[in-house]
Order: C-alpha cells, then sequence, then structure tokens
C-alpha cells in the first residue's frame, strides 16, 4: 500500500513538475517573441498614442474655405503598387486622411473610392476586423449624417491602433502613423500656399513636435531593415526643413510663428518630394 | 504494482487537466462578467455629436481602482476639446482630470467645493503641447468605464 502512496505521490510530482516545466517555457518563448519584436523596432505606444490626430489638421485645411481638390489626392488605383506591408502601413495612413478629407467635404463618389483603397490596405495588412466597412460605406452613400461617419471611422481607427498595439506592431502602427501625418501636413502645406489663414501657419509649424517624435523613433530602428534606413534619411528632410521654424506660444499672448516665405518653400518642398515617394 | 502506477498517473493526470480546464473557464467568465468598456465606448460616443464635437479618441478604462489611469495627448492652442467619461455603474464616482505639460490642473470633471462629479469637461486650449488626461475614482471601485476625447474649432 505504502509502495502505491508512494507511486501515486510521486506521479503527481512527475506530473505538476512537467506543469511547471511546461510554464517555465511558455514565458521563455513569450520572452523571446518579445526581445524579437523589440529587437525588430522599437517604438513608444505612449508617445505615439499622445500625437495629434491628423483629422484637426484636415479640418482646419477644410475650414479656410478653399476648393476641395481631389488631385491633391492619392489615387485610388495606386494601390496595385503596394505590395509590401511597410508600403501598405504607410499608405493606409495616406488614405485614411484622404478619406477624412472627402468626407469632411462631402465628397460622396471621392470618398468610396478612398474608402475602397483603405479596405485593401487594411485587408493586406490583416487589420480589417477593427472596421466596420460595411457601416461605414452605407454611411458615406448615404452621405446625411457626416458626423455618425467620421465617429465610425474614427472608431475603427483607434480599434486598430488598440489592436496593433496589442500584437506589438510597433513598426506597422508607427508606419501608419507616419503616413497619416506625412499626407495631412502634405495637405496643409498645399492648401497654404493658396491661403493666408494664420492659423493654418501655426498649425504647420506646430508639427515640428511631431516630426520631432517620428524622427526619433525611425532613427532608433533605422539599422532593422534598408527601408526603415530610407524612411529615416526621408524624414530627416522634413525636419532639417523645419530648422529655422519655431513657434513662441506662450498662454495669454498671441502665437508668434517664426517661419519666412523662404523657410515655407524649403518645407513645402521637402514635404512634396518625401509625399511623392510615399505614394509612388 | 506496474498497473497500479499506471492507473494512478492517469487519475493525476486527467485530475490536473480538469482542475487546469476549470480554472482557466473560471477566470474567463470572472473577466467577461466583470466588464464591457466596449459598450460603454460606444454610448460614450453619442455625447459628442449633440454638441457638436468631431470624435478623437477613445479610452477603455478597466481594472483595479488603486491607481489612477493616465494617457497623454497634444493638444492644440485655438482648439475646443472635450472629454466625456460613461461609467457602467451610473453612481460610480469616476473623475477625469487634465494637466499640462507643466502638471498644473487645467480642468477636472470634479468640483471639490460641491463635492460634485460631472460626466464631462470641455477646455478651449491656450497653449500647444503634450497634456495628460487622467482617471480616478473617489470610491474604492474597479474601472469600468469608457472616455472619448472630441474636438471643434
Amino acid at each position: 500500500m505504502k509502495k502505491i502512496i508512494v507511486a501515486f505521490l510521486l506521479s503527481v510530482c512527475l506530473l505538476s513538475c512537467g506543469d511547471k516545466d511546461n510554464s517555465n517555457t511558455e514565458v521563455k518563448k513569450d520572452q523571446e517573441k518579445k526581445q524579437e519584436v523589440k529587437k525588430d523596432f522599437k517604438a513608444d505606444f505612449d508617445v505615439l498614442n499622445a500625437m495629434p490626430d491628423p483629422i484637426e489638421i484636415v479640418d482646419l485645411v477644410k475650414s479656410t474655405g478653399i476648393d476641395y481638390d481631389n488631385s491633391l489626392l492619392n489615387k485610388p488605383e495606386n494601390t496595385e503598387k503596394y505590395n509590401s506591408e511597410y508600403k501598405m502601413a504607410l499608405n493606409m495612413g495616406v488614405y485614411t486622411v484622404d478619406l477624412g478629407y472627402t468626407n469632411l467635404h462631402n465628397k460622396t463618389q471621392d470618398a468610396i473610392k478612398h474608402l475602397d483603397a483603405t479596405k485593401k490596405m487594411t485587408d493586406g495588412l490583416k487589420v480589417s476586423q477593427f472596421f466596420d466597412f460595411e457601416k461605414i460605406k452605407s454611411i458615406t452613400q448615404e452621405g446625411k449624417d457626416l458626423n455618425q461617419l467620421i465617429i465610425t471611422t474614427g472608431i475603427g481607427l483607434d480599434k486598430m491602433r488598440q489592436g496593433l498595439e496589442d500584437e506589438k506592431r510597433s513598426e506597422t502602427i508607427t508606419l501608419i502613423v507616419a503616413g497619416g501625418w506625412l499626407e495631412a501636413i502634405y495637405l496643409a502645406t498645399q492648401v497654404a500656399e493658396k491661403s493666408d489663414r494664420k492659423e493654418l501657419k501655426e498649425k504647420i509649424a506646430d508639427q515640428k513636435i511631431v516630426i520631432n517624435e517620428l524622427i526619433k523613433m525611425f532613427e532608433a530602428n533605422k539599422a532593422t531593415s534598408k527601408h526603415l534606413a530610407d524612411i529615416y534619411e526621408d524624414f530627416k528632410k522634413i525636419n532639417d526643413a523645419f530648422a529655422n521654424i519655431s513657434v513662441k506660444n506662450e498662454e495669454g499672448k498671441e502665437v508668434q510663428v517664426k517661419m519666412s516665405k523662404e523657410d515655407f518653400d524649403k518645407l513645402n518642398q521637402a514635404i512634396k518630394e518625401v509625399r511623392n515617394k510615399v505614394i509612388s | 504494482m506496474k498497473r497500479i502506477c499506471f492507473i494512478s498517473v492517469v487519475l493525476a493526470c486527467a485530475f490536473s487537466i480538469s482542475f487546469a480546464q476549470k480554472t482557466k473557464e473560471n477566470k474567463k467568465s470572472n473577466s467577461s462578467v466583470a466588464c464591457n468598456a466596449e459598450e460603454q465606448v460606444n454610448k460614450c460616443v453619442q455625447s459628442l455629436r449633440p454638441l457638436g464635437y468631431k470624435f478623437l479618441k477613445s479610452y477603455k478604462l478597466e481594472g483595479n481602482a488603486a491607481k489612477p489611469i493616465e494617457y497623454q495627448y497634444t493638444l492644440s492652442k485655438g482648439t475646443t476639446y472635450f472629454i466625456s467619461i460613461q461609467p457602467a455603474d451610473p453612481d460610480a464616482k469616476l473623475k477625469v482630470s487634465l494637466y499640462d505639460q507643466d502638471g498644473r490642473m487645467v480642468a477636472s470633471s470634479y468640483n471639490s467645493a460641491m463635492k460634485k462629479f460631472y460626466p464631462s469637461i470641455e477646455m478651449r486650449c491656450q497653449r500647444t503641447g503634450v497634456y495628460t488626461i487622467a482617471f480616478s475614482h473617489e470610491s474604492k471601485q474597479d474601472y469600468c468605464a469608457a472616455s472619448v476625447l472630441g474636438f471643434k474649432r
């Protein structure tokens, strides 16, 4: 009887030890996976989440009263060119901002085309599950409830960002954010050429905060891959063009923007070049 | 003897598997019953529309109440922001406070003088910068709520 009890206790012990080994292996695997992701791309999600949403810039662009111009947008048929994940991520950001621009101007046909382009990018990046495309399309087609459209699209983007964060897809989320920011500042600078609206110039100059953060992230990861090294060099051109631009922003006082015509032209050119490279 | 050993190993194995499964199921059902912050997001987002605010971000507030939950966001001068909170329990003493980059509180949904909790805050930004949005409980209740950030110019 004693032998049976000893054998039983031994077997339980062996099993529980085995369990521990398994859980240790799982923890180890998980840690290794995390390290791999870390090694691949380092991103600070708190910084990414703190970045202003490009819809704020697009809303300001719209408020200038400058006519809607779809030649400024990335062509929906360009989706065929984007086969790599990094190109898809950058252009996912670009198309969502273009979608916001078409929506804010209530241009239903263009909005639907850009919605389809956005969907192709989300399919390629395997993030379509975060969006209710049927609902977005139906609200877009009705063209009546602009607010609901912005809410539904915004919630989808928000869920996608949270989902990518949970999946530790830091490179993808950074590229989407960078692409969206680039398109928004591109639209802002293009419209600023035709508009003297002071707030728009302030907004453009304010983007120095954002480019500084993006550059830090790309610099920390430029050694990871050739495309990240290229993106770093491209965004650095924009960052360098911001060098002479500054905003004196004190509470209770008028905002003072230091941006000469030359500074603006230099920035405008750098943004245009990089944005055209991104969408090519 | 070999047979007895074999049987005891099988029994122990079955016991251990069934125990592990039950523990997993319990954890799963407890967490799903505990909080559905997604539902609160959907309710909360509707508070933006009547006031003409456009959606920017949503925050799910879940988990232990011991510490405040904090997020950061870059606010722009001249833009008016609206932060709405939607707790699952309407009696929850949940508040949201906004701090500027120097750590000064610039708005709060809690009026300490009147000891009153409001469902939202509205603030016209005076200085562009990174602000901290801090959620906290006056009671010891765990978080089960959502918040949305909107803007208008």
